[in-house]
């Protein structure tokens, strides 16, 4: 038996996308069927459902052998996992988000402390970052800050709010991580179901 | 938990400390201990020293930097730099702290180059755990330090991103870093099991390490370790880790129960402990496993 833990929400709609798009039924029949459950348990494979943030943690745990979660939950976590492979889905990126373009943005609101410290490093400006965990275009709008750094994919949500985007950076898609001492427990197993995404993707 | 059972698992633990040392000084072995308490020099500090401080808890008295042991064998390491040790095998036990962690340590160092007095030991250390403690190791983990410095160069080495993809087992990182002829790159795509063979087949540099790998593989296999794998692409964490490095564990472990390996600092050693969290312990004293 071996346990995914996979994100909640809008990267669950893309895996189910994807699934179908594999010809997976034996995944995405049970995973479309569910409405409130945190558990799913199929033949030889279990789901847990959980926020995009706590996959790795599950998956370092140990709890989770296998777990599908953005590159950018990985970049800010730093865990001791195996980062096996990119999914084609999920895609997006980074981006410096303000009213309006300024030659500098000293202050930068995001959840995203990591990303953001390292790309102002990189381009050698200091910055005060302020930690939120949510709606963070607010912080922009009411001139809390002078920029966000968040994860954009169509813009709209950054429009409604007054905001444009400054400045594209890294691209973001989902990745198959696994938890390390697993990855060799049972490696036959997760490799097959490596190859069952590779296959046809 | 109930005072009666907080007693138990004091005595317990203490019991068990005592156990181990008096098994292995009828063995032959001399019994070490050393300050929990370590002390650093500004100006001394080796690459190595300062790989570890992120891991350690430290502070600052005078021009002394103090830390908490945070691992037997590199604290042995350091003592056998300073001191010349004057016997072949030693023992010891006490607590670790490293960064957010207390763990107790009960291990073995053989200071020889000799591989079949090395695998003797680990023989003894497996044996001991068998008969006197509630731990069936279950899987055991085989690496060999000097594979990396043969599969890539110096500079490959040093740069960050190439290291982490290696760590994380990220074959497309690696792929878009080294290309698809690296030897890194087509040695992860084989599947695991077949990996050490591969290896063997087309990169003659890795045969020694290889047979090596092998020779102890067999060994934990006569000692009766139901699943053995080889990890061929571990960093080591130390650079004096030079050569085979193992890690146990019990079934529904995430860390190692186990862990050892061979060294050299200054001359060839191999040491092995048990990392007990006081969690697994208190566990088994639950579970009266100990009583």
């Amino acid at each position: 038996m071996i346990t995914i833990a996979l994100s909640k929400g809008r990267q669950l709609e893309d895996f189910i996308s994807f699934l179908r798009q594999q010809k997976l039924s034996q995944w995405y029949t049970s995973l479309e069927s569910i409405s409130r459950e945190l558990l799913i348990e199929t033949e030889d494979t279990r789901f847990l459902l959980v926020k995009g943030e706590d996959v790795p943690v599950y998956v370092e745990e140990g709890v989770a052998d296998l777990g599908i979660t953005g590159s950018d939950v990985l970049y800010e976590q730093s865990r001791e996992i195996n980062n096996l492979m990119d999914l084609p889905f999920g895609y997006c990126h980074f981006a410096l988000a303000a009213k309006s373009e300024k030659e500098a943005y000293p202050i930068v609101a995001t959840k995203y402390v990591k990303y953001t410290q390292d790309y102002f490093d990189s381009i050698r400006q200091p910055v005060k970052i302020i930690p939120l965990k949510g709606s963070v275009e607010l912080a922009a709008t009411i001139d809390m800050a002078d920029a966000i750094m968040d994860i954009v994919q169509t813009g709209t949500t950054l429009r409604e709010n007054g905001l444009e985007e400054q400045v594209c950076l890294d691209n973001i898609n989902a990745r198959l991580i696994a938890n390390k001492h697993a990855f060799f427990s049972k490696n036959a197993e997760i490799q097959a179901i490596i190859n069952q995404l590779k296959e046809r993707g | 938990m109930s005072l009666e059972k907080n007693n138990q698992y004091l005595l317990e633990k203490k019991r068990k400390e005592m156990d181990f040392l008096h098994h292995f000084h009828l063995l032959g072995y001399d019994l070490l201990d050393l300050s929990l308490l370590e002390e650093f020099e500004w100006d001394r500090l080796s690459e190595d020293d300062l790989k570890m401080m992120k891991s350690r808890h430290t502070w600052q008295t005078g021009h002394s930097l103090l830390s908490l042991r945070s691992d037997w064998t590199d604290a042995i390491v350091r003592y056998r730099k300073k001191y010349k040790l004057k016997t072949d095998k030693i023992a010891y036990s006490g607590p670790v702290f490293p960064m957010d962690k207390e763990k107790m340590q009960f291990g073995m160092e053989i200071f020889t180059e000799d591989i079949g007095k090395q695998i003797d030991t680990m023989k003894e250390l497996i044996q001991y755990i068998k008969e006197n403690m509630a731990l069936s190791l279950n899987v055991a983990v085989i690496s060999h330090y000097s594979l990396l410095k043969k599969l890539l160069s110096e500079n490959e080495r040093q740069e960050p991103e190439i290291m982490r993809y290696l760590d994380e087992r990220n074959l497309d990182g690696l792929t878009e870093r080294l290309g698809d002829s690296h030897p890194v790159v087509r040695l992860m795509s084989q599947p695991v099991p077949e990996q050490l063979d591969y290896a063997k087949a087309h990169y003659p540099d890795l045969r020694k390490p290889v047979e090596e790998i092998k020779r102890w593989q067999d060994q934990l296999q006569k000692n009766s370790i139901p699943v053995v794998y080889c990890d061929l692409f571990s960093i080591p964490p130390q650079s004096y880790y030079k050569g085979i490095f193992l890690q146990f564990y019990t079934d529904h472990a995430v860390e190692p129960v186990v862990t050892g390996g061979q060294y050299s600092s200054p001359t060839r050693a191999f040491g092995m402990a048990i990392n007990l969290s006081s969690l697994s312990l208190m566990k088994n004293i639950e579970r009266g496993k100990f009583l």
